[in-house]
């Protein structure tokens, strides 16, 4: 049944599909191990040595680490705060169906999912100016408030699938209702949760546009918006700023290679439910 | 029992959340504390320039101790400037152009501080600093003037035995010459929209005064029907041919490696990327030279495009107004030095130039041969400069004249 | 459960809604609303006062030359974009569900791109296309491939779509993997004994079982591509001319380069307007297609 012309040209395509993939991160990590004279030599070849200068050189004009660390900060405590409150609200929320009050509360935290941010952008920015909050508190607060609605989106759908007895069993037995969230219903929303932490990391950590509108100080400035504001610093010499770009991506690419099957899995979870 | 582990718990979480307002605050009320220095926020928009008043602020800070003061430099720096005067969060001293309805507009709704009667304002060529009048006082001060002219490469103009130019058809020739001898005779960072205004407004500005302008604002003149701007749209035409072949695909960042690794022969630019150019080529200063960019065929006509490049305002409600008041002083006393770093023109009287690439722009600047800027005169202010760089973009790839003077007449129009 | 611990139980669930609650009232309920009023005024950005003026900036949208460019170019760029990253995402899918080698790896190259950043791909993108494209092309000596793709006014268009589709394919290969697993294998069984194959056999049957799929890759993306803003920013900053200035870049410019923040919020619902619609369709369409089959 299985011609071997049809099981080539089927390896020939998804072999394909993969270089063009591949193709322009080749090009970014073979570029930013080269000096300008081995690009101009040959732009698309092997750097003959390995050697690191173009990167120490692109952190010290971007202040790399600096942003780097304020990537994290922001991410690490956006998600914490999402997956909190989100989890909390979406039980009470899910638990809740039968009365009208926490239905309308339903649709309040899910209607967010279809309005853009720039529909609030302008009003929010004088909005957290009047705060004192146009710096990453304040970026801080708008990640967990938007990250908010698909959480609670996501959550509510999985409370279906979990079972009320047990936590009525737990009430009964004298379980306060925090500790029996915590240490019953909590654990056993787990595969939800590392979609959830998995899309919203991958949401924070690459946003562009929240950060340029709300960091108003160079001290707050995340990778993405570092790389913005250095472009025009190294664009002209390419192989800098390629290592700049692999810089910004690198962290990303090493999560992914350790956790790939978690990341799929979540995303694509997220995606369909 | 219960019932306080879970209202603790929420409050937690509200504290936390609470905890994150306060922090900041607690933390800088702590610094105040702590130096008991006053701090002015200076708000400076040119990148390249950030150096150098590096190195002025600190001189500054030795003088005045008890006063620090904070360079803010971001991207889309006058952006973020009007956004934070949108909301109410004016830095104390910023960058302003006079004359350029952004700043009629904040003097207008009094957010800038009168300053015709400090000292320093009579030490500044009064043909620059009267561009600040507005409703007969001044709100600004300028410090130095930016230049327009033409960037040449010396080696290629000698072996080709060319002189510099000082009328336009012996400009043209030039570029004819230059092509024969399979030279590049031009480059353009075109697909930066910024670019294609620094070339073509070199011959808007000759043509048109401030009159002129004043009475385009009201809508007394039609663009498609005026035979200046049809002329200048020739010309631009004319010139651009002798571009590079993907002029219309290189940036700013690219066509200046481009000229300085020596790829063409002459470059439209403003005495702003001299730094930026003997950073890519430790030579530069030997090899290239500036002429003014000769629009018409009677040198006496032609003109520099030379603005205010750095112009300072101060807010009307900074908490700081003596020590802010102290800084600009202080840069004004301070112009050559600022001058020398800086490689730019100054608008305080008794500064020389002296950078060897500008001065082949002096003549005309030192005999006021010069024009301001004229989206200055705009009604529409920068949102009309930004519009109009890309009907010009546009106009370079369609090259049909009429459809970008009736582009320019309906955008221009919206913003009367 | 008695009556004290069942009000305790409703207090407890009304305090674990209350932060969320909080947090949604200051930072998206206030903002939006402000939205809307804001929409309804002059008001410059700079000045103290500013006046109502009703739907007036709805209006002037209706006949502003620079928002239909803006609306007709996202329209356009997010129409293709879509259509083709779902055509290619589902032929990628289509072969990675066959029984191949190391299908494991080629699903994690595939992916790859979703995790990566939008800004940093688009700059990646617009070395690609000054440097190495044009490299390529003296190579082969095509003249087509010689120059910049960003400088000229109709391959702006397809610069940008090239790129969305590098990235946006990949989210988009597994929720067409993860709907083809679901299509049982007797179906293709009994379908081959009826003498249907190749062709016939996916419009016939694999399409038709995979519609969820379609619809929510459909969605998905046309969302996405109707608020394309990064690659805008790194790759022609809406040139050359207006070629591809988007919407949201639109909206961007108006508040914070034009001063117009009223006009510009007006134009920012205008877009929320037009995505429900858009996703609207697309749901009644599918839903259709669904049923029929």
């Amino acid at each position: 049944m299985e011609h071997p012309l049809k099981k080539f040209s089927l390896y020939a395509f998804i072999i394909a599909g993969a270089l063009f993939i591949l193709f322009p991160l080749y090009l970014t990590v073979v570029t930013a191990f080269k000096t300008p004279s081995e690009s101009a030599e040959s732009l698309l070849g092997l750097p003959s040595s390995i050697q690191f200068t173009n990167f120490i050189q692109a952190a010290e004009m971007s202040n790399y680490f600096s942003a780097f660390y304020n990537s994290f900060f922001i991410t690490v405590l956006s998600v914490i705060i999402i997956i909190l409150l989100g989890s909390i609200a979406s039980f009470s929320i899910a638990r809740n169906q039968h009365k009208r009050f926490y239905r309308v509360m339903y649709y309040f935290f899910v209607s967010g999912l279809f309005v853009p941010f720039q529909v609030m952008m302008l009003p929010l920015v004088q909005q957290l100016s009047a705060l004192g909050m146009l710096n990453k508190w304040g970026l801080i607060m708008l990640y967990a408030t938007y990250g908010l609605f698909q959480c609670v989106f996501l959550y509510v759908a999985y409370f279906r699938s979990i079972p009320r007895e047990i936590e009525d069993a737990a009430l009964i037995d004298g379980c306060g209702v925090f500790r029996m969230f915590w240490y019953i219903i909590f654990p056993m929303l787990k595969p939800m949760t590392v979609t959830l932490i998995v899309l919203n990391i991958i949401w924070i950590w690459n946003d562009f546009l929240m950060p340029l509108v709300i960091l108003s100080s160079a001290d707050d400035w995340t990778l993405p918006l570092m790389q913005y504001v250095f472009e025009s610093q190294y664009a002209a010499n390419y192989n800098l700023a390629f290592a700049s770009y692999l810089m910004v991506l690198t962290p990303v690419i090493i999560v992914y290679l350790f956790l790939q099957r978690h990341i799929i899995g979540g995303v694509s979870d997220g995606a369909v439910k | 029992m219960k019932k306080s582990f879970y209202l603790l718990a929420s409050s937690a979480v509200l504290l936390a959340l609470a905890a994150c307002g306060n922090n900041e605050e607690s933390a800088s009320g702590s610094n105040a504390e702590n130096e008991e220095r006053t701090t002015v926020e200076f708000f400076q928009v040119k990148a390249e320039a950030v150096d150098t008043f590096n190195v002025l602020i600190e001189q500054f800070e030795e003088e005045n101790p008890d006063i620090e003061i904070d360079q803010n430099t971001v991207p889309d720096g006058m952006t973020v400037l009007t956004t934070r005067f949108s909301t109410g969060d004016i830095p104390d001293l910023f960058i302003t152009y006079p004359v350029e309805e952004d700043y009629v507009l904040r003097v207008n709704n009094d957010y800038l501080m009168d300053i015709t009667d400090e000292g320093f304002i009579d030490d500044i060529n009064p043909e620059i600093q009267d561009r600040y009048i507005e409703n007969g006082r001044m709100y600004g001060a300028a410090l130095s003037l930016n230049a327009n002219g033409v960037l040449y490469n010396k080696e290629i103009f000698e072996s080709n035995n060319i002189e510099t130019p000082e009328t336009w058809d012996e400009f043209t020739a030039i570029f004819e010459e230059l092509e024969a001898a399979g030279e590049t005779p031009l480059i353009m960072g075109n697909q930066n929209v910024d670019q294609t205004s620094i070339f073509n407004l070199n011959f808007i500005a000759q043509k048109f005064d401030a009159d002129f302008w004043e009475r385009f604002n009201e809508g007394e003149i039609d663009i498609t029907e005026d035979e200046e701007w049809r002329e200048a749209s020739e010309k631009m035409l004319e010139i651009l041919q002798y571009a590079q072949s993907d002029h219309m695909g290189t940036n700013y960042d690219q066509g200046n490696e481009m000229f300085a690794g020596g790829e063409g022969a002459m470059y439209f630019m403003g005495a702003w990327v001299l730094p930026t150019l003997r950073e890519m080529n430790p030579d530069f200063n030997e090899n290239f030279g500036y002429f003014p960019f000769p629009q018409t065929n009677n040198p006496e006509e032609n003109v520099t495009i030379s603005g205010v490049d750095v112009g300072l305002s101060i807010a009307e409600d900074t908490e700081h107004p003596e020590e802010t008041l102290k800084f600009v002083e202080f840069l004004i006393e301070e112009a050559q030095q600022f001058a020398n770093m800086d490689g730019s023109f100054s608008a305080v009287e008794g500064v020389e130039v002296q950078d060897e690439v500008l001065e082949g722009l002096s003549p005309h600047v030192e005999n006021n041969q010069v024009a301001n800027w004229p989206n200055h005169y705009w009604a529409g202010g920068t949102a009309a400069e930004a519009d109009f760089r890309s009907h010009t973009q546009n106009f370079f790839n369609h090259e049909d004249i009429d459809q970008y003077l009736a582009d320019l007449e309906s955008m221009f129009s919206s913003y009367r | 459960m008695n009556n004290n611990a069942y009000k305790s139980l409703s207090k407890g669930y009304m305090m674990f809604l209350l932060p969320g609650l909080l947090l949604l009232s200051i930072f998206y309920i206030y903002p939006v609303l402000s939205a809307v009023y804001m929409s309804m005024t002059n008001w410059d950005g700079v000045s103290r006062t500013h006046d109502f003026v009703g739907f007036s900036n709805y209006l002037t949208a209706a006949t502003d030359g620079r928002f239909l460019n803006a609306l007709s170019f996202t329209l356009q760029y997010a129409f293709v974009s879509t259509v083709l990253s779902n055509i290619i995402a589902l032929s990628v899918a289509l072969a990675l569900v066959k029984k191949i080698k190391f299908r494991n790896t080629f699903r994690a190259i595939y992916f790859f791109p979703a995790v990566l950043s939008m800004l940093i791909i688009g700059y990646i993108w617009q070395q690609i296309f000054y440097n190495v494209i044009p490299y390529i092309g003296e190579r082969i000596n095509v003249e087509a491939l010689q120059t910049n793709m960003l400088g000229n006014q109709d391959l702006a268009f397809w610069a940008l779509v090239i790129v969305t589709v590098w990235q946006a394919s990949a989210i988009l290969v597994v929720i067409y993997m993860a709907g083809l697993q679901t299509v049982p294998e007797d179906v293709y069984e009994s379908a081959a004994i009826d003498g249907a194959s190749g062709w016939k056999q996916f419009f016939k049957i694999t399409l038709p079982l995979i519609v969820p799929s379609i619809t929510i890759c459909f969605i998905l993306a046309m969302k996405q591509h109707l608020m394309v803003y990064d690659y805008i920013v790194a790759l022609t900053g809406g040139g050359p001319g207006f070629a591809t200035e988007s919407v949201t870049l639109l909206i961007y410019n108006l508040g914070f380069l034009n001063n117009r923040f009223g006009y510009g919020t007006a134009v920012a619902l205008m877009l929320f307007v037009f995505i429900i619609i858009v996703s609207i369709i697309q749901i009644s369409y599918l839903r259709k297609k669904e049923v029929q089959l």
